[in-house]
């Protein structure tokens, strides 16, 4: 039931994503939802599906977005990592969660662990897009703006949703 | 062989990112637009009208400015019109046959279903594709000026390399000089673009308009581009470099023009020659 529920989000966040979000930039930068909703997917689940996952989300945003290959190897890296990123913030005892979140682990750590991913995931896909096109000061406020945008709306829907 | 199963279940999570990295890097690896699937990209049957029924709403937004923009735009044409009308008596006055010209471009309406201005290489897709005999290389302008070049097709949509994506260079020209040199962005706003290579002797003063040139065959001569806002100083003493206001306004495009050359097949078969 965990793994529909998630899914179900993935798809909402991911038209979310291509239809509002990425015509939402400010100063180049824009909010990356659907990485909040694969943050959340349980934590038990097979690695190599999470890294399937990963890719296969990162491949629809890249399909709207005509930039083939760099949601999808930033997702695909960043879900790879993302169980070892969690169990830098989270003792092994308490790691059977299930999803993520403001419960279990509770809302420090929690806003610890997103705030690692999201910036992994926004620093990898930003130097991988400076590849076609390198401009330092341009590359370094889309990062600030799209973490600041992207953990702001994240922590926002996980407080939302406990009320 | 036990082992080898082993290391491979123990890493398999290792080794499911590994190929889809490579295949990834592959993806990125492929930079020529005009080479890429027209699957892995907007223009492609799903996304296409995922975009066009979300865009029959938001298409209403900035009408009044779009309206303004045409008004504007008509009123410079009218005057033209009326310059070149007279021009033409005195012309008839003249030599006493009338002219008979056959235009060689002619304007398509197509809408504007997905965009973009934040990335590294923009894009546009368009509702119109093959079946409305859009081809692969046709220019697109809208009122205000240039906005990009077709760079694939499929039947119903088009995808347009916008001008805000640094594969594409269109040669333009100062409105008043012949010296023609090459406009290209930089990647920093959306509002300009930098123009290059025009040689050290042209004069010009800020505030001059850029055109194309027409020697792509993709837009025809003089279509409206930007205006000259600053000179930028590079390394290179032999050019000059100028930072462009483009007219068009890319975070608000709606309805645009895909520009068909009449006479491409026969210039491309005569450079194939």
């Amino acid at each position: 039931m965990t793994y529909v529920y998630s899914f179900f989000w993935l798809i909402i966040s991911l038209l979310l994503q291509v239809l509002v979000f990425n015509r939402l930039s400010i100063w180049g930068g824009v909010a990356l939802v659907y990485i909040y909703v694969l943050a959340k997917f349980p934590v038990d689940m097979n690695r190599s599906l999470q890294v399937i996952v990963g890719f296969l989300t990162g491949l629809v945003v890249d399909i709207f977005c005509n930039t083939p290959g760099m949601h999808a190897l930033a997702a695909a890296t960043a879900m790879w990592l993302r169980i070892p990123i969690l169990r830098m913030f989270v003792d092994a005892q308490d790691f059977n969660m299930g999803v993520p979140g403001i419960q279990r682990p509770g809302l420090a750590v929690f806003s610890k662990y997103i705030l690692a991913l999201f910036l992994f995931h926004i620093l990898l896909l930003y130097l991988i897009e400076a590849f076609s096109l390198f401009q330092p000061g341009v590359l370094f406020t889309k990062i600030t703006v799209s973490l600041i945008l992207t953990y702001v709306i994240s922590l926002s829907l996980e407080v939302f949703q406990r009320n | 062989m036990n082992s080898l199963f082993r290391f491979l279940q123990r890493n398999s999570a290792f080794l499911t990112w590994l190929i889809l990295a490579v295949v990834s890097i592959v993806m990125l690896c492929q930079g020529n637009p005009y080479h890429r699937s027209i699957w892995m990209g907007s223009a492609n049957r799903v996304s296409g009208s995922v975009f066009q029924s979300v865009n029959a709403f938001t298409s209403y937004f900035g009408l009044r400015e779009a309206n303004e923009a045409l008004l504007r735009r008509m009123g410079d044409m009218e005057a033209e019109n009326q310059r070149l009308r007279a021009m033409l008596v005195q012309y008839e006055d003249l030599h006493n046959p009338s002219i008979d010209t056959i235009p060689q471009y002619h304007f398509e309406i197509a809408h504007v279903v997905g965009n973009s201005i934040a990335q590294a290489e923009n894009y546009i897709t368009l509702d119109k594709g093959s079946l409305d005999s859009v081809k692969v290389n046709l220019g697109v302008a809208d009122h205000n000026g240039v906005v990009g070049i077709v760079a694939a097709v499929s039947e119903h949509y088009s995808l347009v390399i916008s001008l805000l994506n640094p594969k594409l260079r269109i040669s333009v020209k100062l409105k008043n000089s012949d010296s023609f040199g090459s406009l290209v962005w930089d990647g920093e706003s959306y509002e300009y673009a930098i123009l290059s290579d025009l040689p050290r002797s042209v004069q010009f003063t800020a505030g001059d308009t850029v055109v194309t040139s027409g020697y792509s065959g993709s837009f025809p001569k003089g279509l409206p581009v930007g205006i000259i806002t600053e000179t930028l100083e590079r390394e290179d003493d032999n050019f000059l470099v100028f930072r462009v206001k483009l007219f068009t306004d890319f975070n608000n495009l709606n309805s645009v023009f895909v520009i068909h050359n009449d006479r491409q097949d026969e210039i491309q078969k005569l450079e194939n020659q």
